[in-house]
């Protein structure tokens, strides 16, 4: 089996939220975490990722601007929203303009993100 | 007859025929003079009845002008007192929106925890000897409830923050009164009994799901805030060809004759400082009626009241 396995880069403020992604998602995916937006680009320098999934509010950078920033560089890569909020008028915007494809709700729904990431 | 006896009578004749004719050209003469004084008095009068006429249209228009003002002030005022009362209340849904978004956005990281784990665990325990234990199923099984229920109330909570202003929104009535219910549950709880007498089916209706929300929540917490100790809220809600019907009654104190005018009017309250703005009604009639809907009051005092919202249904 050569199938390619999707490489995952999923970024959230909260430790726990990264860990339990990891725990749910490894079987499936190469999952890579970050803990912020500039970490998260950081690893973007180094690693080939097929999809982002991305917290919305986050201290530094929130979701939007990070995903914007890295979309400049990276436009190959597909970028999600996963986040307790509902929409709000900046992510509609995101979406509107390409930014971001979809914006995913917690509490998570692993089935709905593991179409997306398969997509 | 003698010649002296003619004259004598001749002369008393003309005596007495020129003293009448005197009396008679005195009597014209006094006449004209009488003729001259009225037609004068008549001159006088017309132009005393043509200032009179005059000052009488002044004052006329003055009145009009004055009626004119009255009616712009008082149109002024109620604009006034209408607008101040939607900044009010679109202050309290406000920060009630702020408060609830916040609230969700705080909630639903935790829970993100617990549902991640659930469904780590889940998978753990299927790869192990405890894929058929009941009980291990059970608990995760309640996990995953207690999640999902948690996460509804959140997200309907959220529908109290949305402020948008189109009416071409897919609204689930049932769901916008149970969402309401959630958020006055703490002063509902051991004290009033809903009765919720449902249509089967979900009821969906386009409109502004926010405001449809302050509707109801308007009118429960008026429900509420009626019954003084123990009491109970029947809701019906029913469809007919175009229209639907919810009708939300309650056992409280009523509301009197003579206010039942005044309820929908801004401002107009019976209750305490801080109790009450006399809000809540005016908004939701302006509510009601941007969906072009309808809301009648029905009311006996010390025995309850009932009001009823038809919503045509496109
Ligand atoms: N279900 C009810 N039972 C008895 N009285 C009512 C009921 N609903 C409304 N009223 C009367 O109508 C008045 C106006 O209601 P409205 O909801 O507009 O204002 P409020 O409840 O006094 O204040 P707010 O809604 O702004 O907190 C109330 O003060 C009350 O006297
Ligand atoms: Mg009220």
């Amino acid at each position: 089996m050569t199938e390619h396995r999707p490489k995952v880069l999923y970024v959230d403020d909260e430790p726990i939220n990264l860990k339990l992604f990891e725990i749910n998602f490894r079987k499936k995916f190469d999952v890579i975490t970050a803990n912020s937006g500039p970490e998260g680009l950081r690893i973007l320098e180094n690693n080939s990722v097929d999809v982002v999934i991305s917290d919305m509010k986050m201290p530094e950078m929130n979701g939007v601007t990070f995903c914007e920033t890295a979309q400049k560089k990276y436009n190959h890569i597909r970028y999600y929203l996963l986040t307790g909020f509902d929409s709000t008028p900046e992510i509609e915007e995101a979406i509107s303009r390409s930014i971001v494809k979809k914006c995913l709700r917690k509490p998570f729904n692993k089935y709905e993100i593991e179409e997306v990431i398969q997509n | 007859m003698k010649n002296t006896d003619f004259e004598h009578l001749y002369n008393q004749l003309r005596e007495k025929y020129e003293r009448h004719e005197k009396i008679i050209v005195q009597a014209y003469s006094s006449l004209k003079k009488k003729e001259q004084q009225l037609k004068e008095i008549n001159a006088n009068l017309e132009c005393k009845q043509k200032e009179l006429e005059e000052i009488n249209n002044e004052l006329y228009k003055n009145n009009i002008i004055n009626q004119n003002n009255n009616i712009e002030l008082s149109r002024a005022l109620s604009q006034l007192k209408e607008t101040q009362s939607q900044l009010v209340q679109t202050e309290k849904m406000a920060s009630l929106g702020i408060l609830t978004a916040g609230i969700a956005h705080e909630i639903n990281n935790p829970l993100n925890f617990i549902m991640c784990s659930h469904t780590g665990l889940t998978e753990f325990f299927e790869n192990s000897s405890y894929k058929t234990d009941n009980h291990i199923k059970f608990l995760l099984d309640s996990l995953k409830e207690g999640v999902e229920r948690t996460s509804s109330i959140i997200n309907g909570l959220n529908e109290f923050s949305r402020n948008t202003e189109t009416t071409k929104e897919e609204c689930n009535i049932h769901k916008i009164i149970d969402n309401c219910l959630t958020i006055l549950q703490h002063t509902l709880k051991h004290r009033v009994i809903i009765e919720k007498q449902f249509y089967p089916d979900n009821i969906i209706i386009s409109g502004n799901s926010g405001k449809l929300h302050q509707v109801f929540l308007n009118i429960l917490t008026n429900a509420e805030q009626a019954i003084e100790n123990k009491g109970n809220i029947t809701i019906k809600t029913s469809i007919t060809n175009k229209n639907i019907t919810i009708t939300i009654a309650d056992t409280g104190k009523g509301i009197d004759k003579a206010h039942l005018k005044k309820i929908t009017d801004p401002f107009f309250t019976t209750k305490e400082p801080g109790k009450g703005t006399g809000l809540g009604l005016s908004i939701t009639y302006n509510i009601i009626k941007e969906h072009n809907g309808n809301i009648t009051f029905n009311s006996e005092p010390k025995m309850g009241t009932e009001v009823k919202i038809t919503l045509p249904i496109k």
